[in-house]
């Protein structure tokens, strides 16, 4: 059977479709649980800050946790202002 | 007898200046590609607006970088990972990935600033925009992908050397150097500590050190292989950068301050705007000016991309060293082109909103650039880590002085950008 016959016949052609939608997809969650896991590697491996927690670590990571909190808020407030 | 002296040390300082131009490397570069296509517009507006006024504070501005990029040297020559790697391992992965994520969206942006800038200027001598995208991303991809550090190196030092082309532009326009001498005693415009004034004075600090730099020059040093022994170099190396970045940008405020500043100040929005200013009166400093702001959107592009790439590279634990052909670090080089092609098409879509990108990124990098500096600190005290080129408490006054500083103002500018009312 010659692969011109196979394209003109609509349930073949089906197939075809179907069987290139799934390699796609496939494909696409290949990529995606490749990206995952490298992401759940990465986690696993720094899980565990190694710098020492001092009192002035903590502080300073504190600070910087409120500081990027007062942005996102001064920031919300803006985009509402914008909008409104 | 005393002119063979001369030649003898003429002789010794050559000899001397192609060992440190065979040498030289990275602190040079970040420091000179920090002024950027964003830092020449600040000096231009900066000098046309208030004259020689504030060529003093510029100056302080060298020392202020040259004490934090210094500390990206040691940090990088002893743990020999970039920044990026650094965070994740000393302050866990919430920091890291809030650090990497905002690193690729903030240089990301700021490539695209950079793109601004080089085809405003090369508008300028009639080149399409299109064409400057292409060729500028043809020019940097052949660059990179020569495979070796070195050689990266040497030809983004040539493009360094074409960023001091202020300095002979000087030397055609006459400035009144008692003016300019003047300008070198720390003193406030006429019209007083006003909004404008306070607006220029955030936006000099807040080009003066970028969250790119800190990653680039740490990265940069491992790739080079710079080691323990080669920190006195890399500090040698950094102040010869910080002082070059402080002749352009005084170079940049002298040139507009002699040419376009009249009494009250004008406004301008863009280098390219005060490059076509200047071409009216004299062409020759006017395509200067445009060729100086063509090579800074270059330098920071070249150097910005690759901040991204190396940082991507050290997380994901993908080769990641310019040493490395395509074939043995692909996601490298993927991340390396795909940044570069996408911030040129940004550019050339048309309607694209590049005032807006322009102002956001000064938002974006207030969100960065105190956890990068604050981390910085934090690992350079860190004595299981650092040893013996941990910092010395003179170090931690002026590291601790300098960072708070610069949070604060960065933060301010950064507010008087969302609220442009706020300081008027």
């Amino acid at each position: 059977m010659s692969g011109d016959s196979i394209k003109s016949d609509p349930e073949k052609r089906k197939m075809i479709d179907y069987v290139d939608d799934r390699y796609a997809k496939d494909r696409v969650s290949y990529v995606l649980r490749g990206w995952r896991k490298a992401i759940n590697d990465i986690n696993k491996k720094y899980s565990k800050p190694r710098l020492k927690m001092t009192p002035l670590v903590r502080f300073s990571l504190f600070a910087l946790r409120l500081y990027l909190i007062m942005l996102v808020v001064i920031l919300s407030y803006k985009f509402y202002t914008m909008v409104r | 007898m005393e002119g063979s002296w001369y030649y003898y040390k003429y002789r010794r300082f050559i000899k001397w200046l192609g060992l440190y131009l065979a040498l030289a490397g990275p602190g040079i570069i970040v420091m000179v590609a920090d002024n950027d296509a964003g830092g020449i517009t600040t000096y231009a507006a900066t000098g046309a607006k208030f004259g020689f006024n504030l060529i003093w504070f510029l100056i302080l501005l060298g020392p202020v970088a040259y004490v934090v990029q210094e500390m990206t040297v040691r940090l990088g020559a002893v743990t020999k990972r970039g920044h990026a790697e650094a965070i994740f391992d000393a302050f866990g992965s919430f920091w890291g990935w809030f650090s990497l994520i905002d690193l690729g969206i903030l240089d990301f942006l700021t490539m695209v600033t950079e793109f601004i800038g080089m085809t405003a200027a090369l508008k300028i001598f009639g080149v399409p925009p299109i064409l400057t995208v292409i060729g500028v991303s043809i020019l940097m991809i052949t660059i990179f992908m020569h495979g070796r550090y070195w050689t990266w190196e040497k030809v983004v030092l040539l493009f360094c050397g074409l960023n001091l082309i202020y300095v002979p532009a000087i030397l055609l326009i006459h400035p009144d150097l008692s003016d300019v001498t003047k300008g070198l005693i720390p003193s406030i415009p006429i019209s007083g500590f006003t909004g404008d004034f306070f607006f220029f004075f955030m936006a000099n600090i807040g080009t003066t050190i970028a969250p790119w730099m800190i990653f680039f020059q740490q990265s940069s040093v491992v790739d080079k292989g710079m080691t323990e022994k080669d920190i006195s170099f890399g500090k040698f190396d950094t102040a010869v950068g910080a002082f070059l970045t402080i002749v352009v940008a005084i170079s940049c405020v002298i040139l507009t301050g002699t040419l376009l500043f009249k009494p009250g100040g004008i406004d301008i929005e863009s280098a390219a705007q005060a490059a076509i200013a200047i071409k009216g009166s004299s062409p020759i400093v006017g395509f200067a000016l445009a060729i100086g702001l063509f090579d800074a959107g270059l330098l920071g592009a070249m150097c910005i991309s690759l901040a991204s790439s190396w940082a991507m590279g050290e997380v994901f634990g993908w080769a990641h060293s310019i040493n490395n052909k395509v074939s043995e670090a692909p996601m490298f080089y993927v991340f390396y082109f795909l940044s570069l092609i996408f911030a040129g098409i940004v550019v050339i879509i048309p309607g694209a909103p590049l005032v807006l990108i322009t102002l956001f990124v000064q938002v974006v990098a207030v969100t960065l650039l105190p956890a990068a500096l604050v981390f910085l600190l934090l690992l350079l005290n860190n004595e299981e880590m650092m040893g013996k080129y941990k910092n010395t408490l003179m170090q931690n006054i002026l590291g601790f002085l300098i960072v708070f500083t610069i949070i604060i103002v960065s933060t301010l500018y950064a507010l008087s950008v969302i609220f442009p009312e706020m300081f008027k």
